[in-house]
């Protein structure tokens, strides 16, 4: 009786003292904390990443169109300039060669929108939400001098209020991110607003 | 507890780290970009102003296009700067101009070299970026910082100016260049019936502009800048081919009916490439060499400098009624009717002041898109390039001849007329050498013949 007494005295002792459980528990507090963490960098990593590379092709397109022949932008619907398709080109280029997925865009996939805008869209090959749009207006203007106005996503033209205009060369890539932090960090009570697009704009002056 | 609130410092430290850096990075990466768009803007106006063709500011119109912060050249680099926006916010922006290592806002006073080879400076900063994390230890309010340098290429005359003296000239070749070889005759100067004893566009062992400066309402009373006159095929207009009008080649031809002017200049056609890119759909599937006038030429290459290196062929007509020129030029600059009174839908030149302001037309495709007709535009389907010839180069009755192309013309084209008369007015000269001094190195291409591009800060 003593000897088991003792020895369940013991026992008891030995739990109380014990901390794995409390290890548990820590760690059952501290996960969804890790998740978000970990989710969390990888998943703003590839979002700046991506961006990233899509501000870099955005201005390399930009410039292209803008330094290519502007004679034939007034063209019908059923065909884009020399400069526009030489600026798709590169983003198509630079899309295949960095492996970002081009959503199944074909030089087919555009519709004329202004003038001498033309916007390309796709959303196929398992991207999610708009997919991939890029819009270049050869004939985008803003106005010379006046209060500070910055280029849209949609690249529309700018109101001059009677300056002169600066035409150039717009273009723009709006690429849906599907986020896997938001629905993970919703695990911590909170549901950031995340864009469910990344949009970049670059604008080049045209040359002739 | 404790281990977990040390740990947390660290985990913040991480994230300050990376997100915060990465904004830093991604701000740094839209200001330099910024910062090109700026730079290119502020070039391209200064080459379309044909500043580089009065080098030493003889009009005294410098400060109109680059004199601080009115300057149109400034106010373009600071609007096109700012179209993008760095962390969501438009940039702060600088602009200066840079010659002969002086750098300052003003351009005026600067060192010869800028009449050449002007530079542009763009500054973007951003401050006050905004921090996520590292606030924690009270960083707030960090600000990126980049630069671009843009320049605009003239390679008139560059061997003594833009490199020092004993330089060498480096060659430009302009795209998308007109096939209407002119010879190197100033019709203004003098503004009667001349040949041989016309005065030079450039000069042809220097390359220097021998007229410079710049002339409003289309007169020469400062230079050649500014200078209207009419362009006239070298041809009978009739018949499959090409006969002279006048032989040797002459500028201000007189009591031809279907010539225009004085002032006026006769042009031979240049040979017509084999395909031709960028071509507008109302002269698709039309002869080669309107295509050219109406589209873009990127397969010949006029080599400044290199000696009789392009075809003069006569084989081709480009004045009959209405003919190929007519018909291209109409197509390129959407004028309506060559016997409809001027302007009749194309874009229009206002040279009575300085800078020269071009002018969207009725039929200007932006027009119908929202810009309104008779706003002032920064570029125009009007502005071409042309090839200038030596005319110490003898030119065959018929067939093909070489010429050495000695510079480059950039005009505004106003109008053209039934019988192929172009009335043109000069932005730019340039000049490189006639092959004595062979110009060095590979050309710097661009659209127009004083090329703009972005380099590395001297």
């Amino acid at each position: 009786m003593p000897a088991r007494l003792t020895s369940r005295r013991r026992m008891v002792r030995r739990i109380a003292r014990e901390d794995r459980a409390a290890q548990l528990v820590e760690f059952a507090v501290a996960l969804p904390l890790l998740v978000v963490f970990v989710v969390g960098i990888f998943d703003f990593s590839s979002a700046f990443t991506l961006k990233q590379k899509l501000t870099n092709v955005a201005r390399d397109a930009a410039r292209v169109a803008a330094a290519g022949p502007a004679n034939d932008v007034p063209n019908s619907s059923t065909s884009v300039p020399a400069s526009v398709s030489d600026a798709y080109q590169l983003i198509s280029n630079y899309f295949t060669a960095n492996k970002i997925n081009n959503c199944g865009m074909t030089a087919a996939s555009y519709t004329l929108t202004s003038p001498a805008s033309w916007k390309y869209s796709a959303n196929g090959s398992g991207c999610p939400g708009t997919g991939l749009v890029i819009t270049i207006n050869r004939g985008y203007y803003f106005p010379e001098s006046s209060t500070v106005q910055t280029a849209s996503t949609n690249c529309q033209a700018q109101a001059l209020g009677g300056q002169a205009a600066e035409i150039g060369t717009c273009v723009s890539i709006q690429y849906a991110y599907a986020w896997r932090f938001g629905r993970v960090a919703s695990l911590l009570g909170t549901m950031p607003g995340l864009p469910s697009t990344l949009s970049v704009v670059s604008v080049t002056m045209n040359e002739n | 507890m404790i281990l977990v609130a040390l740990s947390m410092v660290a985990i913040v430290a991480m994230a300050a780290l990376s997100i915060d850096v990465v904004t830093l990075y991604l701000a740094r990466m839209e200001a330099q970009r910024a910062a090109d768009a700026g730079a290119l803007a502020g070039a391209r106006i200064i080459s379309v102003s044909g500043l580089t063709g009065d080098p030493s500011d003889n009009s005294g119109y410098w400060p109109q296009i680059c004199g601080g912060s009115s300057g149109t050249a400034t106010q373009a680099a600071l609007a096109a700067a700012q179209e993008v926006t760095v962390g969501s916010v438009a940039p702060t922006v600088t602009v200066t101009y840079t010659a002969g290592g002086t750098t300052q806002p003003n351009c005026s006073g600067l060192p010869s070299a800028f009449g050449v080879n002007p530079l542009v400076n763009v500054q973007v900063t951003r401050s006050n970026l905004p921090t996520f994390f590292s606030r924690v230890w009270g960083n707030t309010g960090n600000s990126v910082t980049a630069t671009a340098t843009a320049e605009a290429y003239n390679a008139s005359n560059s061997a003594n100016v833009g490199n020092g003296s004993g330089g060498t000239i480096i060659p430009v070749q302009p795209r998308c260049v007109k096939p209407w070889i002119v010879p190197n005759y100033d019709p203004l100067h003098p503004s009667s019936a001349c040949t041989t004893n016309c005065n030079h566009f450039v000069d042809q062992s220097s390359g220097s502009i021998v007229n410079s400066g710049i002339s409003l309402s289309g007169g020469s009373a400062n230079g050649v800048i500014g200078e209207t006159f009419w362009l006239s095929a070298n041809c009978i207009h009739t018949g499959g081919g090409c006969s002279f009008r006048a032989t040797p080649i002459q500028a201000n031809l007189t009591g031809n009916s279907y010539v225009n002017g004085p002032p006026n200049l006769l042009y031979y056609p240049g040979h017509a490439p084999s395909s031709v890119v960028a071509v507008p759909s109302c002269s698709s599937g039309e002869d080669l060499y309107q295509q050219a006038i109406a589209g873009c030429d990127q397969s010949t290459a006029y080599q400044c400098g290199v000696q009789r290196m392009n075809t003069v062929d006569l084989s081709e007509n480009p004045s009959i009624q209405n003919g190929d020129t007519a018909q291209g030029l109409q197509c390129l600059i959407h004028e309506g009717s060559t016997t409809a009174g001027q302007p009749d839908g194309q874009d229009t030149l206002n040279d009575s002041s300085y800078p020269f302001k071009m002018l969207a037309g009725s039929s200007n495709p932006l027009v119908g898109g929202g810009l309104s007709n008779g706003s002032q535009i920064s570029a125009s389907n009007s502005v071409v390039s042309l090839p200038i010839y030596d005319p110490g180069n003898t030119v065959n009755s018929s067939g093909t001849s070489q010429v050495t192309v000695v510079g480059f013309l950039q005009v505004f084209v106003q109008q053209v007329d039934q019988w192929d008369n172009m009335k043109v007015t000069v932005l730019n000269v340039v000049g490189c050498s006639n092959g004595n001094g062979q110009p060095v190195g590979t050309a710097v291409a661009g659209s127009s013949p004083v090329p703009v591009r972005l380099i590395t800060p001297p």
